[in-house]
């Protein structure tokens, strides 16, 4: 045996070389829909944990866990092109899948992944180079219920001209959009009021900002948790 | 939410029937492109031939929800995703059920290797690794609920602070359960003959 269970690196190597289905067989696992929101967020803790559980002794939610965040990771990179001939360049041409690989070949599974977070928790990315977009509401602080204004970062930061934005806002109550805007040029976004009826005092909205860039590329946020006062 | 996968009424050419919630060809066709997109950063490389197959799985179930929603259904860039994941993680499962794909390929097989990827896995050291992943599963199952899920996610390939994102945890508890957690693994791989 020449692997050493003293290096992170080689245990997750293994822990993503397991094969097979769980306990309980492929018929105990949560169904892809929800593997792929707990893995990006936008399931409440609870259920979130239970998938979380699951995976620990099924070698196949584990893997598709692993595909959801890097699906959504590649997008958050800005790599959705919707050009299928850019989506066909070698991987060595495409810098975040570049990245990626060198990362497989190390550690087997080695995905960057920002989750459900609260705005002060908002990712540094280490290269400055990616694309990305991040929350500009203050940390910590709640939002008036009438006047609940999301604002982020403008992307590319230097050059946004032609960019529009989609905004998703929903709760972790409800799996749905309780309110969404489409092709903004601005970079923030008032929720309606009378959306805003719906959510307790002292609740918390999800929020998430996706970007069209001029070139056709769509880079998203990640997904923000805010406390409505 | 991207504008190709907006849905003006129309009639999709070989989607569900025609009806309120059909689309027309072009933009069928978005949607489909957007797909190809998403599968291929999906599909592990062993599926590689049937790459085709799951778009149209996916595609047809989008259009699906159109057409039971009267056309009423947008369809944002993460529901695209999410849709493409599913058909592939919906395939893996199927053809692992009918023992189509052996559980452990001679080939080395990368479950969750994306389809562009050119990582080219050592045997001998996939052999290992399957191995201690098993032993790993098997410590995991001992551990306390807390510990078992930050080391899996830890496993997964998650920092810390995302571990505590992902489970509602500040990030001190997150890096203590982490670390409590491997230590109990790594007690437990010792004890079952694995080297430190």
């Amino acid at each position: 045996m020449t692997m050493t269970i003293e290096d992170d690196a080689a245990l997750r190597e293994a822990f993503a070389a397991r094969t097979g289905p769980g306990p309980g067989g492929t018929g105990a696992c949560p169904v892809p829909e929800r593997i792929y929101d707990a893995a990006r967020g936008a399931l409440p803790p609870g259920e979130v944990r239970e998938v979380v559980e699951h995976l620990a002794a099924c070698p196949e939610c584990a893997e598709a866990w692993r595909l959801a965040v890097a699906l959504e990771e590649e997008a958050r990179a800005g790599g959705a092109v919707v050009d299928p001939a850019a989506a066909r360049r070698p991987w060595y041409l495409q810098p975040v899948r570049a990245a990626a690989a060198a990362a497989v070949a190390l550690v087997a599974v080695a995905v960057v992944w920002t989750v459900v977070q609260q705005p002060e928790d908002a990712p540094v990315w280490r290269d400055a180079g990616r694309l990305e977009i991040r929350s500009l509401l203050p940390e910590g602080e709640a939002l008036p219920r009438g006047e609940a204004v999301l604002r982020w970062t403008p992307v590319p930061e230097e050059d946004p001209e032609g960019t529009t934005y989609d905004v998703l806002v929903s709760t972790e109550e409800d799996p749905f959009p309780i309110a969404e805007a489409d092709r903004l040029e601005e970079t923030s976004y008032r929720i309606p009021p009378d959306v805003m009826e719906a959510v307790p005092a002292g609740g918390e909205i999800l929020w998430q900002v996706e970007a069209l860039l001029a070139d056709g590329r769509t880079v998203a946020s990640p997904t923000y948790k805010v406390r409505i006062r | 939410m991207d504008p190709t996968s907006r849905t003006p009424a129309g009639a999709p050419p070989s989607g569900p029937a025609d009806g309120p919630g059909a689309l027309p060809p072009q933009d069928v066709e978005a949607l489909r492109r957007q797909l190809v997109a998403a599968v291929r950063r999906t599909c592990p490389r062993w599926l590689t031939a049937d790459a085709d197959d799951l778009v149209q799985t996916a595609l047809l179930r989008v259009l699906e929800i159109r057409r039971k929603r009267e056309g009423e259904a947008e369809f944002s860039a993460f529901y695209l995703r999410r849709a493409a994941h599913s058909s592939v993680v919906d395939e893996i499962r199927r053809r692992r059920r009918r023992a189509e794909v052996p559980l452990e390929p001679e080939d080395g097989g990368e479950p969750s290797r994306p389809l562009e990827s050119s990582f080219a896995p050592d045997p001998e050291r996939m052999s290992e690794s399957r191995e201690l992943g098993r032993a790993i599963t098997e410590c995991l199952g001992r551990m306390i609920r807390p510990r078992k899920m930050a080391v899996a996610l830890h496993l997964q390939g998650h920092r810390i602070k995302e571990v505590g994102g992902i489970l509602g945890w500040n990030e001190k508890k997150a890096e203590n359960l982490i670390y409590r957690g491997l230590a109990d693994l790594r007690s437990c791989l010792e004890d079952k003959g694995f080297e430190r």
